[in-house]
């Protein structure tokens, strides 16, 4: 698959087309070219994204996601939230790691866009025009590389991976499976967290 | 539903590998749109709220769940409660209508009678298991109607917490020069730093 293809299925992933998915979809791949691996199917690479909660620019998260294959369901992606379009890619076998930040040369002309302007008046990305859209789009995914992103030196990170927990149970109290790591003891019974009262 | 479904090819290609957990959550996720009678979310429109955990078997359900609601990390309108367990509460943010759709203990136990999961619990991953032995699972999820695998409650009323309006101010740190969202910078000497830089200087 081609990578403006990879492209054009991550923004359907996502829902609406925005500039900062472009920038993740680029971060991601550009990481992946930098350790020299493929894209993990499985849960060999972990990424790290900065981005936090309830801000422009998230949407850099599902980039990442879909450019790297380290997804939310595989659990092989977490966010160390301080505000920032950046991804820590790391091999888990060897430990190997690379930092991607978003670099801010297109800002200006990113926010004078026609949809940039709607977005920051509250109107939801979908309900923006799709020529709009296409035009951030393409603006930002038409850059030079070194104009998007910067590429840190490959580190070594230190990665303290831990083993998945096989196994469910029926909650003793509701009957729905429960995975035995988060089965919780009350007197005699085995039972899930809501029903044990326990907050975690 | 079968495995030349549109969603669910697009849902393989998001996800990595074949598995009988993604699909399961592809179904779910449908379930839900449906039973609410919603289309998947381009925006914020949706909120899920997942209750599996970290790191045990079949979180891959929360990809299906991502690609059939529309509901993403990206986005941040899906967020898992940590229970260790396959369910779905997917609730519209304006109107508050939602409902929660549990895996039945026997969709779970069908799984876990197949060769498939005989390698998966002796730690072999996924992505690294003929895909053979998981295609009879996959066909099963994806074959099967709603209400036999899953539980569908009745749509209820959840009230969210009014969303925080989104910051779009974007500053410089002036130590490292990378853009940090105004809301995560902070003052240091008198200077704008994102964290890791306020914490090292």
């Amino acid at each position: 698959m081609n990578d403006k293809d990879i492209l054009m299925d991550a923004l359907k992933f996502h829902g609406h087309k925005c500039w900062a998915s472009v920038v993740g979809v680029r971060a991601g791949l550009a990481a992946l070219r930098t350790l020299g691996v493929p894209r993990s199917g499985g849960t060999q690479l972990f990424a790290v994204v900065e981005t936090g909660e309830e801000h422009g620019g998230m949407c850099f998260g599902d980039g990442v996601q879909y450019g790297t294959g380290c997804t939310f369901g595989k659990g092989n992606l977490s966010k160390k939230p301080l505000g920032k379009l950046a991804v820590t890619l790391i091999e888990k076998d060897s430990n190997c790691a690379v930092r991607v930040s978003y670099k801010p040369t297109l800002r200006k002309q990113i926010a004078e866009s026609a949809f940039m302007q709607k977005r920051a008046a509250g109107i939801m990305a979908d309900e923006i025009p799709e020529e709009e859209q296409m035009e951030l789009v393409n603006l930002v995914w038409g850059a030079l590389e070194d104009d998007v992103i910067t590429i840190g030196e490959v580190f070594e990170y230190d990665g303290n991976w831990l083993p998945e927990v096989m196994g469910f149970q029926p909650c003793g109290v509701c009957g729905e499976m429960t995975a035995l790591a988060y089965l919780r003891v009350v007197g005699t019974k085995q039972m899930c967290i809501p029903c044990s009262g326990y907050e975690r | 539903m079968d495995t030349n479904n549109e969603l669910y090819k697009a849902g393989l290609l998001l996800h990595g590998h074949k598995c009988p957990a993604m699909p399961m959550g592809l179904r779910a996720g449908l379930a839900a749109l449906e039973k609410l009678g919603v289309e998947r979310a381009k925006d914020g429109q949706l909120v899920a709220l997942i209750e599996i955990g970290q790191d045990h078997c079949a979180t891959c359900y929360a990809d299906g769940i991502q690609m059939a609601t529309g509901c993403t990390f990206g986005k941040g309108n899906i967020q898992k409660l940590g229970y260790g367990k396959f369910a779905l509460t997917l609730i519209g943010r304006k109107s508050g209508r939602s409902v929660r759709v549990v895996t039945r203990p026997e969709t779970i136990q069908k799984n876990k009678e197949s060769e498939f999961i005989g390698f998966r619990m002796k730690g072999v991953p996924a992505s690294q298991i003929d895909p053979k032995l998981v295609e009879p699972l996959v066909d099963y999820i994806l074959a099967s109607e709603g209400d036999a695998l899953f539980q569908i409650g009745e749509v209820t009323e959840t009230k969210l917490p009014a969303p925080r309006p989104h910051d779009f101010n974007a500053l410089i740190c002036e130590s490292c020069g990378e853009v940090v969202v105004e809301s995560y910078a902070r003052i240091k000497n008198g200077k704008i730093n994102c964290q890791p830089c306020a914490e090292r200087i």
